[in-house]
């Protein structure tokens, strides 16, 4: 395995875990927003931790 | 942060494997294979020891401040979290893996762990067993007493399970830092343990408090 191989091989590993994660994302955010519990302060929570 | 982090470690492994090590694991599928299985076993303790000693927690606590879990808090990382996770896979290097292998391991044990990060996935059945999981990591994010310091693993439950450091999931965990902290303020949230670190070190009369405040387990004190 050269080093382009394995560095392909780990970035779609990272990929797919990353559209996994951003599909739950959505989904969470839908279901945020259909029962009413996505707050000013779920998204000031969120702000925070992507600040990191 | 993660980047520079992650290209600053692999620049001083590939610097200490040209120095000292003469021979390398071959990057084959199971050279990568096993060099995630020895980086997720190495992952283990590096969070353990991150809970358990009072400077890493400083910045493992910022993963660990937010009451709420989703996904976005995955990627909720104390500013230098990443020198630890550096320092803690060197001796991977020493036995044979090339710092390709390394560092792209550590990707793959941190990639992992971004879905755990939720409440929208239940039990997974047998999955249980052996990976870890959004349910065990929802517990390692609980404050409750029964949640504290469990579920330390990356992607395979089975350390936890062979270290005594295991907790199932019973009820829905109140997420979080133990004591009372909710701030959504990205300041505060970075640097939230240094305040009262600096006002026990200051009050420290001897070395050996020093030392313990630093290296010892976060709440301790001189009484203990
Ligand atoms: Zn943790």
């Amino acid at each position: 395995m050269t080093y382009e191989a394995i560095t392909e091989v780990v970035g779609n590993i990272d990929l797919i875990f990353l559209l996994i994660g951003a599909a739950i994302l959505l989904i969470e955010i839908v279901g945020m927003l259909v029962k009413g519990t996505f707050k000013r302060r779920t998204l000031f929570e969120m702000g925070a931790s992507l600040s990191t | 942060m993660e980047t520079v982090l992650l290209t600053t470690g692999y620049a001083l492994y590939y610097i200490i494997a040209e120095a000292t090590v003469s021979w390398s694991i071959p990057l084959t599928w199971w050279g990568l294979g096993a060099a995630v299985l020895v980086a997720d076993f190495i992952y283990y303790w590096e969070h353990r020891i991150a809970h358990e000693m009072r400077l890493l927690w400083t910045q493992h606590a910022v993963h660990h401040s937010s009451r709420d879990m989703n996904i976005v808090t995955a990627v909720r990382f104390g500013p230098l979290e990443g020198v630890w996770a550096v320092i803690v896979h060197i001796p991977m290097l020493f036995m044979g893996f090339s710092p390709e292998a390394i560092i792209g391991a550590q990707i793959v044990v941190l990639a992992y762990q971004t879905w755990l990060h939720t409440e929208l996935i239940g039990k997974l059945g047998p999955l249980e067993l052996v990976l870890n999981t959004p349910s065990h990591h929802r517990v390692h994010h609980g404050c409750d007493d029964i949640y504290l310091d469990k579920n330390y693993a990356g992607i395979l439950i089975i350390w936890d399970r062979m270290f005594g450091t295991f907790q199932e999931e019973i009820e829905t965990p109140r997420y979080g830092l133990k004591r009372e902290f909710d701030s959504q303020n990205p300041f505060t949230v970075w640097f939230s343990e240094l305040p009262e670190l600096y006002q026990n070190l200051r009050g420290a009369k001897s070395g050996y408090e020093i030392r313990m405040y630093l290296f010892g387990p976060p709440g301790w004190t001189p009484n203990d």
